[in-house]
């Protein structure tokens, strides 16, 4: 079911029907247990509709099968029907007056429940209704381009696609042509060497027999086309008539009279216009049903075994089932497939709309009979325009072609490196072992770059493909974003690592005492000075001498150790220090990720502390709650994962006993020692895991498609939404049949941006900020700290496995031939010329 | 015009108010039906069972005083227990007749305890060094509390015996105190001595009453005479002033108040099912 919950304050007729909203919804949608339908609305909505059932075929024997597309739209306000296109019909289904109950959800959103009968009762008073008034049975649709309207508003031609006998869109108005030539331009008689639907960027786009002159602006005389629009003044709402034979309404009514002859201005068809601006292409505006996803789809929703992902999509799916099939009965195919129809011809018609601008043009230049001086000079200047741009470039492609060559080779070599390197980090010798890039933050962000640089490549060749093809255009375009935020990250981080390089060199000398300060008074000193105050019953808790002094002897040997291969460490660590400063020049990242590095490399005695200590901890308490069964006479069933009551033998018992009491008294001694290697362990993961947020920040921060979506919000379409304009805001009285729409695309939110982050946040909270995990930590059991899954975030922008050498040789070997045949095709034209 | 007599049945429309209370309601309800009437020698007899372990409890703290205070021998104690022990374990070995476990068993059984005692003692003796003495006192003397209160009374023979709870009660009680101890001789010898009191004595002397009451009897005047020098011996004569009221009363003041009581009880029967509350637990 649509949601309508977006904007949910703002005026009273919008409706919102955008793929990312239904499928927020289903976030939403509460499902009760008996079938019943679910639908999200807002407070005060006095629209309503339904699927306006065909009339039926006994009635009207005339009637067209597949004209039952629209929705019947009760404005209870004005207390008249209006018609609204079906695809809205979802959203719109949502009634005030019928018997529902709602219930406030939130302070925005009333949740509205249907059950069976409550819609099958409605859909039958709606069918009863139809019958009844069946004055406007069918609407005339047509979507109205808004942004060529001409100027002068002189007589002009419509061009546009007739999608059925009643649904027309609009996609330019040629001002001050003859209709006739106007079809022959379409045709591509004389101008154009090619028919339009056969070029290049054209081809299968869209089907041709639909293209046709539909009508005519402003003109004057009778003509045999179905659109008569006539605007009477600059700014004003056009009105819209139609031509077309009137039949079925009146065969309906059982009256053959006819409105005045065929040709005439009619009135008999209530329209539905659909103001639209046509989105340009060059600036790779589009129009989209479903948001625009930044990530690649195999990775949309990381990965696939994710519990609450797997929840999450059978709960769609079953909704889905409810919302669609079962209730309504409705095939849904058919509703998507008319508004992608509407939305491809859409983000067609600005390209197609100067395609013919140019050929009427040519046209009205081109030498036909008459040739007069001034044509003549006009088609020559073009002419030798066009030859010296041809020249131009060819050289510049030879040279691109030479460029391209070397570059082919040099991404060879560098591709079989890579490989070589990355067989090398990724290289697991037991699957218990974790890879090289596994263990290395480091090692991890050069994983990263080489495969991002493997890809790069294959990325440049898809979308240079399709450059030239509009029709592709669109589903091709998050590649584009993707790769060029990649590209733009990388640069940045570059930008960003050379002035962190330089700072770093700049004061070494500082970090360099800084650093061995921290070896020197808080790996060793400090250390040492906390285990020998654990030793003597630190804060007054009286621990087991004997068993903290064996602890503290332990583990001061453990540091101790350590220490001494810290002293050797030391006179080098002017060089490490330097060599991070300078790989602050291959990008931001690798400097924080050799720190996170150092720290966990020069804090490894602590990691083996907390290890040993932990094990001991778990250990006991393990013991201690199996031997606190033996004393209440219990034990722990593993079979049937209860405790029943059991017989012990008395040697058992007592020697249980006594071990029970043993280990209860020498408890906290072990806690306490496990506790502080805890917290020390713990706080060196906060430093990494605020460093490795540093790095997902640089690698993945959607740079890219925040700036496109500030600069111009249109090339990243977030859905559409219709919006009812108001009878007041267009200023017709006597025009009461006509419904005026505006077809708006939605931006794509700022949240759907950071979808990813959400996501990972959320995960992080789930696996980190949860009482399992502090549960984990008291009993000494092993926190799983699982890198790969908060790395996901970080590859989401590249594909799961990545493309081999051959692979990327054969694509590279296609594109030079495609290169060297465009080379070859602009000589063909320099010679021909 | 009379009314038709009032029927205790719920579904039969009669002309009576809801709240109508027949005199006939309650005709059928008898009471104290089952209470038997208690004989003062039986009860005071039957109370020598529940003394006789307190009177071993008693013991064992006046063992531990007297270890504590450096008074006597610890293995002085240590070999007295194990001579009784092992008296005891022939006589029950010659006169029972059910004998599930193997002499070799046994034997094993106890050296294992024995070295495993051995091994623990020096950590046992360091155990509660840094714990204050007051904590102890106070946890031995709740844990031996709890032993008194879950100890099973009962006459004749069980196969789980003896009850893990209350034995394991005492030993931990045992342990706690163990570990004032000073020596590791000490501590061995207490922990044994602990061991034979609280986990094969009561086995003997439950055995002993199914045998002969009598003789059960013979063993509660020999501890009682024990535990009455024990008293001397660590408190004086003030101590055992106390301890010889305090038994005294419980063996014949307790069942004679008892007796008195008994004209307050109040137990109703009736036709009716009286509805018993079912405690599921899984």
């Amino acid at each position: 079911m649509g949601s309508m919950d977006h904007d949910t304050d703002g005026s009273q007729n919008k409706l919102g029907i955008t793929g990312e909203n239904r499928r927020r919804s289903n976030f939403h949608i509460h499902l009760p247990s008996t079938p019943s339908i679910t639908t999200l609305t807002r407070g005060g909505t006095a629209i309503s509709g339904a699927r306006s059932v065909p009339v039926s075929s006994a009635n009207s024997p005339t009637e067209e099968s597949g004209r039952s597309d629209y929705l019947s739209l009760r404005n209870s306000q004005y207390g008249r029907q209006q018609y609204l296109p079906e695809h809205t019909r979802r959203d719109v289904f949502v009634k005030k007056n019928i018997g529902l109950h709602s219930y406030k959800v939130g302070k925005r959103r009333t949740r509205v429940i249907y059950s069976y009968d409550e819609i099958f009762k409605y859909r039958e008073r709606v069918r009863a209704t139809i019958k009844q008034s069946a004055a406007h049975p069918f609407v005339t649709r047509v979507f109205w381009p808004t942004d060529c309207v001409p100027q002068s508003l002189e007589p002009s031609v419509l061009v546009g696609f007739r999608n059925s006998r009643s649904d027309y869109l609009v996609i330019a108005i040629f001002p001050g042509i003859d209709i006739a030539r106007m079809a022959d331009t379409l045709r591509g008689r004389e101008t154009l060497e090619q028919p339009l639907s056969e070029s290049a960027g054209l081809k299968g786009a869209y089907d041709p027999s639909k293209l046709a002159v539909v009508g005519t602006l402003n003109f004057k005389s009778k003509h045999g086309l179905p659109l008569v629009v006539e605007i009477s003044s600059r700014g004003a709402t056009p009105r819209f008539y139609t031509q077309e034979a009137p039949t079925a309404v009146h065969k309906l009514n059982g009256h053959s009279k006819l409105n005045g002859e065929y040709g005439m201005k009619s009135r008999a068809m209530p329209f539905q216009v659909i103001f639209y601006e046509r989105p340009l292409p060059r600036r790779l505006q589009y129009f989209s049903f479903m948001p625009i996803t930044l990530e690649l789809a195999d990775r949309s929703s990381f990965n696939a075994d994710d519990e609450d992902c797997k929840k999450l999509r059978s709960r769609r799916v079953l909704v889905d089932q409810m919302t669609k099939d079962t209730i309504f009965g409705f095939p849904q195919t058919d509703e998507e497939n008319c508004i992608n129809n509407w939305i491809n011809e859409i983000n067609l018609s600005h390209e197609l709309g100067t395609l013919l601008e140019k050929a009427v043009s040519l046209a009205a230049v081109l030498p036909s009979e008459s040739h007069s001086l001034k044509d003549r000079i006009v088609i020559g200047t073009k002419l030798l325009f066009s030859k010296t741009k041809n020249l131009l470039s060819f050289v510049w492609s030879l040279l691109a072609m030479a460029v391209m060559w070397i570059l082919i080779g040099g991404l060879m070599l560098y591709r079989v490196a890579s490989e070589a390197v990355l067989i090398i980090i990724e290289w697991q010798p037991k699957s218990s072992i974790p890879a090289l890039k596994d263990i290395s933050a480091t090692i991890q962000q050069l994983d990263l770059r080489l495969q991002q640089a493997c890809y790069w490549p294959i990325q440049y060749i898809t979308l240079r493909n399709q450059k030239s093809n509009l029709f592709l255009k669109t589903t091709f375009h998050p590649e584009y974003i993707r790769f060029y935020n990649s590209l733009w990250l990388v640069a940045n981080d570059i930008i960003i690592g050379a002035a962190v390089g330089a700072y770093i060199i700049e004061n070494r000398d500082y970090i360099v005492s800084f650093v061995d300060y921290c070896i020197n008074e808080i790996l060793t000193t400090g250390l040492r000075r906390t285990i020998e105050w654990l030793m003597d019953w630190p804060g007054g808790l009286k621990l087991n001498n004997e068993l903290a002094a064996f602890f503290g002897e332990l583990f001061l040997w453990v540091i101790e150790f350590w220490g001494g291969y810290l002293r050797i460490f030391k006179p080098y660590l002017p060089d490490i220090v330097y060599l991070i400063g300078l790989s602050g020049f291959v990008g931001a990242t690798f400097p924080i990720a050799l720190i996170a590095d150092l720290i966990s490399f020069l804090t490894i005695q602590i990691y083996c502390c907390y290890l040993a200590s932990a094990r001991i901890c778990n250990w006991q308490l393990t013991v201690l709650v199996s031997l606190f069964h033996l004393f209440r006479g219990k034990r722990r069933n593993v079979l049937r994962n209860r405790i029943d009551s059991c017989d012990y033998d008395l040697d058992q018992l007592l020697i249980g006993t006594l071990l029970f009491t043993l280990l209860t008294f020498l408890l906290p001694t072990v806690l306490v020692f496990y506790l502080t290697f805890a917290c020390a362990r713990l706080g060196i993961i906060i430093i990494n895991a605020m460093l490795e947020s540093c790095l997902a920040l640089l690698n993945h921060f959607p740079l890219f498609a925040i700036m496109l979506r500030l600069k111009d919000s249109k090339r990243l379409p977030g859905g559409i939404e219709f919006d009812l304009v108001e009878e007041s805001a267009t200023g017709e009285e006597n025009c009461t049949d006509t419904v005026y729409i505006r077809l708006k695309p939605i931006a794509l939110p700022v949240t759907a941006m950071f979808q990813q982050y959400f996501l990972l946040s959320k995960r992080i909270q789930r696996h980190y900020l949860s009482l399992r995990v502090i549960a984990l930590l008291l009993t000494g059991q092993f926190v799983p700290i699982q890198r790969s899954r908060l790395y996901s975030l970080q590859y989401s922008m590249l594909p799961e496995n990545r493309y081999g050498i051959w692979e990327l040789w054969f694509r590279l070997h296609l594109f030079s031939v495609t290169v060297r045949a465009e080379v070859k095709e602009k000589f063909a034209l320099i010679t021909s010329g | 015009m009379p009314r038709r007599p009032w029927r205790k049945l719920l579904w039969v429309h009669q002309p009576y108010p809801d709240n109508y209370v027949d005199a006939s309601f309650l005709s059928q309800l008898k009471r104290n039906l089952h209470v038997q009437q208690y004989s003062f020698w039986a009860l005071s007899s039957d109370s020598t069972v529940i003394i006789s372990h307190v009177y071993s409890v008693a013991i064992f703290v006046c063992v531990f005083v007297a270890i504590y205070k450096d008074m006597y021998n610890p293995a002085w104690f240590a070999s007295i227990g194990s001579i009784c022990t092992l008296v005891g374990y022939f006589a029950w070995d010659g006169l029972g007749e059910e004998n599930t476990t193997s002499r070799t068993a046994t034997a094993k059984s106890a050296i294992l305890i024995v070295s495993t005692l051995l091994g623990l003692s020096p950590v046992l003796k360091s155990l509660t060094q840094s714990t204050s003495s007051d904590s102890i006192w106070a946890i031995s003397f709740w844990l031996f509390v709890l032993n008194i209160f879950f100890h099973d009374y009962s006459i004749g023979s069980k196969k789980t015996f003896p009850p893990t709870l209350s034995t394991n009660l005492a030993i931990a009680a045992a342990t706690v105190l163990a570990s004032r101890l000073s020596t590791t001789l000490s501590v061995f010898s207490f922990l044994l001595f602990s061991i034979e009191l609280f986990g094969l004595f009561p086995i003997f002397s439950r055995w002993l009453r199914s045998y002969s009451f009598v003789a059960h009897l013979i063993l509660t005047s020999i501890l009682a005479v024990v535990t009455e020098v024990g008293m001397f011996y660590i408190g004086g004569w003030w101590a055992l002033g106390v301890w010889s009221v305090a038994i005294l009363s419980a063996v014949f003041v307790a069942p004679g108040w008892l007796i008195a009581l008994q004209k307050y009880k109040n137990e109703i029967q009736g036709p009716w099912d009286p509805a018993k509350p079912v405690l599921r637990s899984r």
